[in-house]
């Protein structure tokens, strides 16, 4: 049964924070056919959609808590770092434009919609690659040309979609971070998730893939979250 | 539990296969008494009786399998829980429209929702009479999905194929496909 | 006022006091300046909600229908009137919420069974208490503090689709958020009384609505964690306390008729999903409820004809039979009724007139997306398979 797009992301991406051992790593794709020196960039125009970021306070008792300073704070260092990262690549930038007619709108939600549906199985794939032997050894993901709803500007060639979740430990967890082992209790820090994927808007494939793990780089700084862009953006072939 | 704990159990259980996951090569199969001859190659998981055929993932394409669903069963094998759950359970003397209320009873208790029929028709699998139904529904954010089933009943069990793939490109892609596959269908008594 | 309502109130105030400093009051056009504090947090997450009610396939698109909400809620507003958006869903729940954003969620199962405006009003005047009094961020902030471990409530990643939508939106994601404590409750009930004399409502309204309410509530299936009510589940209490200060007030309108004349057209798909829920006990209570109002019509005779068929239990194939009789006696009766007593006549062995039926039914309904299966279905009943 199609289960929720967003309960099996969060639960993937909770999955890969509970796995991840304390350093950072990454996981890039390329599609089948794409060399990573390809600039495919050059004078091309990408849309960025609007990233998706959000930031937690993990509390003592284990419930996160939505912090709308911090997402607010992360989200712009997160757009000029994509920003900053993509004009060093020659391409040129570009936003969605509003749509004012409610079934142009309609469709391009479900190029939105569709396009989670898509990051979740291309995580699943990369994760527990046994279930889809059907994808092993190819990366050839698609949207298909349905893609072209999105209405994104003329000269978009690429559109660039960046998810961003991360969570901080407040002082009382911290705490319990570290005497909790002492004491037998478990409790892990936040813990830095950054999904990228680039897809070509003629045809709606996957050009690009890439997925961070990361235990450390407080979001809420410039400076870490460049690096943290820098990393996840690492390898996009613009 | 925690929450944490509990989506690392669903990783484990994602990760620790299920005996009859693999991959299913084009050509003559046999599934749970049912002959398949799919053209190209599917990922299989599951168990006997409830199996999940997939390409791209379970929420891009599709293709659910059941066989030897007996009278008072749940539809899609879930646990009954509660004796309210009676319009969710196959009773051996349904009617095909009592078939597809049960299969919209179904779809929406799994969390499909508006689930409606956009056909329903008599189908033939080799001998045996069957139906065979359309459907559209959507998954809680509201990605749309369509949906095209083929049910028959056999020594008064149902048997079931459901493939569901988004509208947006996904179902077409493989539409092709399962027609075929239904088409060629078989069951081994 | 009335001495038990002015000590009713002060305990109230009194308790209020013991749980924690409450939030004051919000004022009109509220919204929270500071952005590192739990409320801007909240609020985020809220405006995240709204985007996600906004585009829900279970958002009813009927802007006819959701201005009217929103007028009538703009009565018993007043000055907040312009803080609010309301969204329809299409769930069979009796629950109204309002979110500290002003985004205010009815569900059909409550349109369904509000017998008049007066009544929605109460309703509406309730949520928006908790609205006023920030009672959303009370909560919130109480179950904060206490340190085991709650797995239901967890607001990383957005689970808030599916926890809105679906039936858990009564059990997962926020509704732990609107649980509020009988001590909140019963404010709100006297704001929504208070408002609704303000604005020339019938006070016998809540009492009414309230009462048939528990009537539904006594039957539900205690397996159940939340049956129909959400996070609001009727007691015989409260409806005996609204029904006594009700009568203790200046009399109003219903609106009875404007009410009515509103939901009318959509009653059939309301009913058809009441009856998804499968739990036909409750359903009985509603729909002979429903039956006794002047309003009932073939409509809601189908839906008991229905509810017989589906329940499917001792005699209620025959209550199936009778009841679509009548039915079909309505030249307004929908065609669907010639389909089901087919079903119905095939089980109790009149193969002819079921045959008969269905013929029926496809001539009323040349286009049936079941027409080849009724068809072979015919041919059976003729042919004596």
């Amino acid at each position: 049964m199609p289960i929720s797009a967003t309960r099996s992301l969060t639960a993937i991406l909770l999955a890969l924070a509970l796995l991840a051992t304390g350093c950072v790593s990454t996981r890039a794709r390329l599609a089948d056919g794409v060399d990573s020196g390809a600039a495919l960039g050059r004078g091309a125009g990408v849309v960025v959609i609007d990233p998706d970021v959000e930031l937690y306070t993990l509390l003592p008792s284990g419930l996160s808590e939505a912090r709308a300073d911090w997402t607010a704070q992360a989200k712009g260092h997160v757009q000029r770092g994509i920003d900053q990262h993509l004009a060093a690549s020659g391409a040129r930038m570009l936003r969605l434009p509003e749509l004012n007619d409610s079934s142009a709108s309609n469709a391009r939600r479900q190029i939105e919609l569709l396009y989670q549906a898509l990051a979740n199985s291309i995580l699943s794939a990369e994760l527990a690659p046994e279930l889809l032997p059907t994808k092993r050894d190819r990366f050839d993901w698609t949207m298909g040309p349905g893609v072209s709803s999105l209405q994104a500007p003329e000269e978009a060639r690429y559109a660039l979609f960046v998810l961003v979740r991360d969570s901080y430990a407040t002082a009382g967890r911290k705490a319990l971070m570290v005497l909790g082992p002492l004491l037998g209790i478990g409790a892990r820090g936040g813990t830095q998730i950054g999904v990228a994927s680039l897809v070509d808007l003629r045809d709606g494939k996957v050009v690009w893939f890439n997925l961070l793990v990361a235990q450390r780089g407080d979001l809420r700084e410039a400076d870490a979250a460049n690096e943290a862009i820098a990393s996840l953006l690492t390898g996009l072939p613009l | 539990m925690s929450f944490r704990l509990s989506v690392f159990l669903l990783v484990l259980a994602l990760l620790s296969a299920c005996s009859s996951n693999g991959l299913i090569r084009p050509g003559p199969t046999e599934v749970d008494g049912l002959s398949l001859r799919p053209s190209i190659a599917w990922s299989q998981r599951g168990a006997k009786g409830e199996r999940q055929w997939t390409i791209d993932g379970p929420q891009l394409n599709a293709l659910e399998i059941y066989t030897g669903i007996k009278d008072g069963e749940h539809v899609f094998k879930f646990d009954v829980r509660n004796k309210r759950d009676e319009g969710l359970l196959f009773r051996a003397n349904m009617n095909t429209l009592e078939l597809q209320e049960l299969i919209i009873a179904g779809l929406k208790e799994a969390g499909a929702v508006d689930p409606q029929s956009q056909q329903l028709s008599p189908a033939k699998v080799g001998n045996l009479d069957g139906f065979r139904i359309e459907l559209r529904f959507a998954n809680a954010q509201g990605l749309r999905y369509r949906a095209l089933g083929l049910g028959f009943i056999a020594n008064d069990r149902l048997q079931f194929l459901l493939y569901y793939a988004p509208e947006e490109y996904y179902f077409d892609r493989y539409l092709g496909e399962v027609e075929r596959l239904f088409a060629g269908v078989r069951w081994r008594d | 006022m009335n001495l038990r309502i002015v000590l009713a109130s002060t305990l109230s105030a009194l308790l209020l006091a013991c749980a924690g400093t409450p939030p004051s009051p919000a004022p009109v056009n509220y919204q929270p300046s500071d952005a590192s504090t739990d409320e801007a947090g909240l609020w985020a997450q809220m405006v995240k909600v709204e985007q996600t009610l906004a585009h829900s396939p279970a958002r009813v698109h009927d802007a006819g229908l959701e201005q009217y909400l929103l007028e009538v809620s703009c009565r018993v507003a007043a000055d907040y009137c312009q803080d609010l958006r309301i969204y329809l869903m299409r769930e069979p729940f009796f629950n109204a919420a309002m979110y500290p954003n002003g985004v205010m969620i009815v569900w059909t199962g409550l349109l369904l069974r509000v017998e008049d405006e007066a009544q929605l009003a109460f309703v509406l005047g309730h949520e928006l208490s908790h609205y006023r009094h920030r009672d959303t961020l009370a909560r919130w902030r109480r179950i904060k503090r206490t340190e085991s471990i709650l797995a239901g409530l967890s607001v990383a990643g957005g689970a808030f689709g599916a926890g809105l939508v679906g039936v858990a939106g009564a059990i997962s994601g926020y509704a732990a958020l609107f649980a509020y404590g009988r001590d909140l409750e019963r404010r709100a009930d006297d704001y929504g009384l208070q408002r609704l004399q303000q604005a020339g409502y019938d006070p016998s309204a809540p009492g009414r609505l309230w009462s048939a309410m528990w009537e539904e509530d006594k039957v539900r299936d205690k397996e159940l964690l939340s049956g129909i009510f959400g996070t609001h589940p009727a007691t015989e209490e409260r409806a005996t306390e609204l029904t006594q200060r009700g009568a203790e007030l200046p009399p109003g309108d219903s609106q009875r008729e404007r009410y009515q004349q509103r939901i009318a057209p959509s009653r059939a798909q309301w009913l058809d999903d009441e009856l998804g829920r499968r739990h036909y006990i409750q359903s009985e209570v509603l729909l002979n409820r429903l039956l006794r109002q002047p309003e009932a019509d073939a409509t809601t005779r189908y839906a008991l004809a229905e509810l017989y068929r589906l329940r499917a239990s001792d005699g209620d194939l025959q209550r199936a039979r009778a009841a679509y009789d009548a039915v079909l006696t309505d030249p307004n009766a929908s065609p669907n009724a010639y389909r089901q007593r087919a079903q119905v006549r095939t089980k109790l062995g009149d193969r002819s007139g079921a045959s008969r039926d269905y013929a029926h039914y496809l001539r009323k309904v040349p286009d049936a997306p079941e027409r080849p299966v009724i068809e072979q279905m015919i041919e059976q009943l003729e042919s004596g398979r």
